[in-house]
C-alpha cells in the first residue's frame, strides 16, 4: 500500500462505514424520530417566518444575540479528521515529515471542506431571520458567511499545528473559539457596515499571517508528530461519530467510558438482592457506564419537556411519544447485555445463558417502569394526557418485555 | 475421578484443530499441556472451559459431562486466562464478590481466605480500585486471586507467569501445590518446561492437534535425552525435527 494514498484509503473506508450506519439509521428509529422531533421543529420555524418582516416582533434585540450564539455554536462543529490509528505510532514511526507535509495536508483539506459545509448549513438556517432583523444588503450577509467559514478553517489549521511535538498554545480555547468570534460577529451585527467590513478585513489579514506561520512550522523537516495526542484526537473523533449513530442504531466497537459514581453504590446494593451476582453486575455496569446512563437521563428529560408542552395535543401523539420513550430506553440499554457477554468472565460463570437473559430483561423492565413514572409525572396536568401517556407507555413496556427484547436477546447471543 | 478428555476433536470456524485428543487430569495432580504455537493447547483449554462445543468426543469432570450440564461443570472449575479479562465498571472488591456469588459461595465464609490471597499478592489495599488503574501484572494478579479463592476441583491455568514478577510467580506455584494437597486437579499450559518439571506430575505434549506424548517430566527428559534442568531445550529439538514423535 502506497503511503501517498493512505489518507484517501482511510477516508474511503470511513465513508463506507458512514454509509453503512446511515442506512441503518434511516431504516430504523431515526425516521420516526425525524418525523416527530424535526417535523415539529420545521413546522414551528415555518410559522415563525410567516410573521411579516415589518412587524415589531423582529425588532427585539435578542434576535441578534440568538443568531450570534447560533453561529458561534456552529463554529464548534467540525474537527480535524486524521483517521490515525494506535498502530500508526509503530508502523509510521519514521514518517513524520511525510505525515506533516502530505497526510495531514490532505486531512486538513477534507476537514476544511466538511467544516465549511457545517458553517453554510448554520448560516443558511438563520438567513431568513437575519433578513427579517435588518440584514437587507447581500454584502453584509456574505461578510458574516465569509468570516465564519474562514475562521473555522483557521481553527483547523491551529488544530493541526497542535499535533506537533514542538507546538505551543496559540491562545486559550475559550478566547479562540468563543470570545474572538463573538467580538467579530457582534461588530458585524451592531456596527455600521463599513466598519464591520474593515474589521473583517483586518482579522482576515491577521489570520492569514498566523496560519502561514503555523503551516510553515508544520512543513519543516524537523517537525515531529505528538503521537499520543494525535491518536487520542483521532479516537475521540471516531467515538463521537459512533456515539451519534448509537443513539438510534446498534453500533459495535464503541469504547466505554466509566465513571465510578460511588455515591450510588448503596442504591445498587439496595436494588439487588444479596448474592444476586449477575443482576448486580448488570446494574453496576449500567450505573457506571458514562454513555448509557447519561443518555437515558437525557431521554427522560427530553420526554418530560415534550410531554409537558404537548399536553393539549391529540391523545395519539402523547401515546406515541410515551411509547417511543419506553422503546428508546430499552433500545439504549440492550447493548449492555452484548458488551457483558463479550467479557470472558460472563461466559465462564456458572449461570446459564437463559437465566442471564431473563435477569437482563428484568433489569430492562425496571427501567421501563421508571420511564412510566416519569411519563406520569409529565402528563399529570390533564386526565386525557395522563391516560394517553400511560396507555402508550404500558403497551410498549409489555411489547418490549414479552416480544421485542427476548427477540433481540435471541438474535444477538 | 478428575478431568477426563476422551477422543476430543474440535477447533473453531470449521477448522479441525484437535484430532482425537485423550488425556486425564486426576484429582490431586498437576498436568501441563505443552507444545509449540498452533499445537492446539489454547483450543483444548477453550473446549474444557466451555467456550466452544467439541466436534466429537467428551469432556467429563468428576462424572459431569460438559455437554450434558455445562452449568454444573463450570461450577467445578476456576480459570486463569493468559490475558486478564476484567469488567471495566467493577472495582476489585466487586469482581471478587461477583465471582463468589456466581459460584453460589457464601461471602462471609470465604472472605477471610480472599483477604489472605489479596495480601499475598499485595492487592489488599486496592479493593476499591477500578481496573483502569491496574497495571498488566496487577490485572493478572486479580485473575489469580479470583481463581484461587474458589478452591475449585479443577484449576485451569493458561500461561500462569506472563506479566508476573518473580515473587508472584513463586506464590502461584505454591498455591497450585496447595490446591493439589487439597485433592484438586490443575491443568496448565506453559512454555517454561525446565521450571515446570519441579512441580508438574504429568506433561501432555500436543503436536499438530494430536497427543504426542504423555508422561512424567523424567520420562519426557529421558525420551529426548535431556536432563530435567535442560528440559527447555525440548522445543529446540522439536523445531529442528530431531524429535521422535508418533509419526
Amino acid at each position: 500500500m502506497g503511503l501517498t494514498k493512505l489518507f484517501w484509503q482511510r477516508f474511503a473506508t470511513a465513508q463506507q462505514r458512514n454509509i453503512k450506519y446511515l442506512r441503518l439509521l434511516f431504516n430504523e428509529h431515526f425516521v420516526l424520530f425525524l418525523l416527530i422531533a424535526f417535523g415539529g421543529l420545521v413546522l414551528g420555524y415555518r410559522s415563525l417566518l410567516m410573521v411579516p418582516a415589518s412587524s415589531d416582533f423582529w425588532q427585539n434585540p435578542w434576535w441578534k444575540f440568538a443568531i450570534l450564539a447560533w453561529l458561534v455554536i456552529g463554529l464548534q462543529l467540525g474537527h480535524l479528521v486524521t483517521y490515525f490509528r494506535p498502530a500508526d505510532r509503530l508502523f509510521l514511526l519514521g514518517q513524520d515529515h511525510f505525515l506533516m507535509s502530505r497526510y495531514l495536508k490532505q486531512a486538513l483539506g477534507i476537514s476544511a471542506g466538511f467544516a465549511s459545509v457545517w458553517q453554510l448549513i448554520f448560516f443558511a438556517s438563520v438567513w431568513p431571520i437575519l433578513t427579517a432583523v435588518g440584514f437587507h444588503q447581500i454584502v453584509s450577509l456574505l461578510l458574516v458567511l465569509l468570516f465564519t467559514v474562514m475562521y473555522k478553517i483557521f481553527l483547523l489549521v491551529i488544530e493541526r499545528y497542535q499535533l506537533l511535538t514542538t507546538a505551543k498554545q496559540v491562545a486559550n480555547d475559550i478566547i479562540l473559539k468563543i470570545l474572538i468570534p463573538i467580538i467579530i460577529l457582534a461588530s458585524l451585527f451592531w456596527l455600521p457596515s463599513l466598519v464591520g467590513l474593515g474589521i473583517v478585513l483586518v482579522v482576515v489579514f491577521l489570520v492569514v499571517i498566523v496560519a502561514r506561520q503555523l503551516n510553515a512550522q508544520a512543513g519543516q523537516v524537523s517537525a515531529a508528530l505528538a503521537w499520543p495526542l494525535a491518536i487520542q484526537q483521532a479516537q475521540s473523533h471516531e467515538q463521537a461519530v459512533l456515539h451519534f449513530y448509537a443513539l438510534f442504531a446498534e453500533v459495535p466497537q464503541q469504547a466505554k467510558s466509566i465513571k465510578r459514581r460511588a455515591y450510588l453504590d448503596s442504591v445498587i446494593v439496595w436494588l439487588t438482592p444479596k448474592g444476586a451476582g449477575i443482576q448486580r453486575l448488570y446494574l453496576t455496569q449500567l450505573i457506571r457506564n458514562n454513555e448509557i446512563l447519561p443518555l437515558i437521563l437525557r431521554l427522560w428529560l427530553v420526554a418530560i419537556i415534550i410531554l409537558i408542552n404537548v399536553h393539549s395535543a391529540p391523545s395519539w401523539l402523547i401515546a406515541a411519544i410515551a411509547a417511543m420513550t419506553v422503546y428508546l430506553v430499552n433500545f439504549q440499554i440492550y447493548p449492555l447485555f452484548l458488551q457483558t457477554r463479550q467479557v470472558l468472565w460472563t461466559q465462564l460463570v456458572p449461570i446459564g445463558l437463559v437465566d442471564q437473559k431473563k435477569l437482563f430483561n428484568r433489569l430492562l423492565l425496571g427501567f421501563s417502569l421508571l420511564s412510566i413514572v416519569m411519563i406520569l409525572a409529565a402528563t399529570v396536568t390533564t386526565w386525557s394526557a395522563l391516560l394517553a401517556g400511560l396507555a402508550g407507555a404500558i403497551l410498549m413496556t409489555i411489547f418490549c418485555y414479552y416480544f421485542y427484547i427476548p427477540r433481540l436477546l435471541k438474535k444477538g447471543q | 475421578m478428575g478431568l477426563k478428555i476422551d477422543n476430543l476433536s474440535g477447533g473453531y470456524a470449521g477448522n479441525n484443530v484437535l484430532k482425537n485428543v485423550t488425556f486425564e487430569v486426576p484429582n490431586g495432580k498437576i498436568v501441563a499441556l505443552i507444545g509449540l504455537n498452533g499445537a492446539g493447547k489454547s483450543t483444548t483449554i477453550n473446549h474444557v472451559i466451555g467456550q466452544r462445543p467439541p466436534y466429537a468426543g467428551s469432556i467429563v469432570l468428576n462424572n459431569i459431562d460438559i455437554s450434558q450440564d455445562p452449568t454444573a461443570f463450570k461450577q467445578q472449575i476456576a480459570y486463569i486466562p493468559e490475558q486478564p479479562i476484567l469488567y471495566d465498571e467493577l472495582t476489585l472488591e466487586e469482581h471478587l464478590h461477583f465471582m463468589l456469588a456466581s459460584h453460589n459461595l457464601d461471602d462471609e465464609q470465604h472472605w477471610q481466605r480472599v483477604l489472605a490471597l489479596l495480601a499475598k499478592f499485595r492487592l489488599d489495599n486496592k479493593l476499591h480500585w477500578l481496573p483502569i488503574h491496574f497495571s498488566k501484572g496487577m490485572r493478572q494478579k486479580v485473575m489469580i486471586v479470583a481463581a484461587f479463592m474458589l478452591n475449585a476441583p479443577l484449576l485451569i491455568v493458561d500461561e500462569p507467569f506472563l506479566g508476573l514478577d518473580t515473587l508472584a510467580q513463586k506464590d502461584v506455584v505454591r498455591l497450585m501445590e496447595d490446591q493439589v494437597r487439597q485433592g484438586n486437579g490443575v491443568l496448565l499450559t506453559t512454555h517454561l518446561l525446565g521450571s515446570a518439571a519441579s512441580y508438574v506430575d504429568t506433561f501432555v505434549v500436543l503436536k499438530n492437534g494430536q497427543v504426542d506424548f504423555i508422561g512424567s517430566p523424567e520420562e519426557l527428559a529421558q525420551k529426548h535425552k535431556l536432563s530435567l534442568a535442560n528440559l527447555d531445550d525440548f522445543f529446540d529439538l522439536r523445531q529442528e525435527g530431531q524429535s521422535d514423535g508418533p509419526n
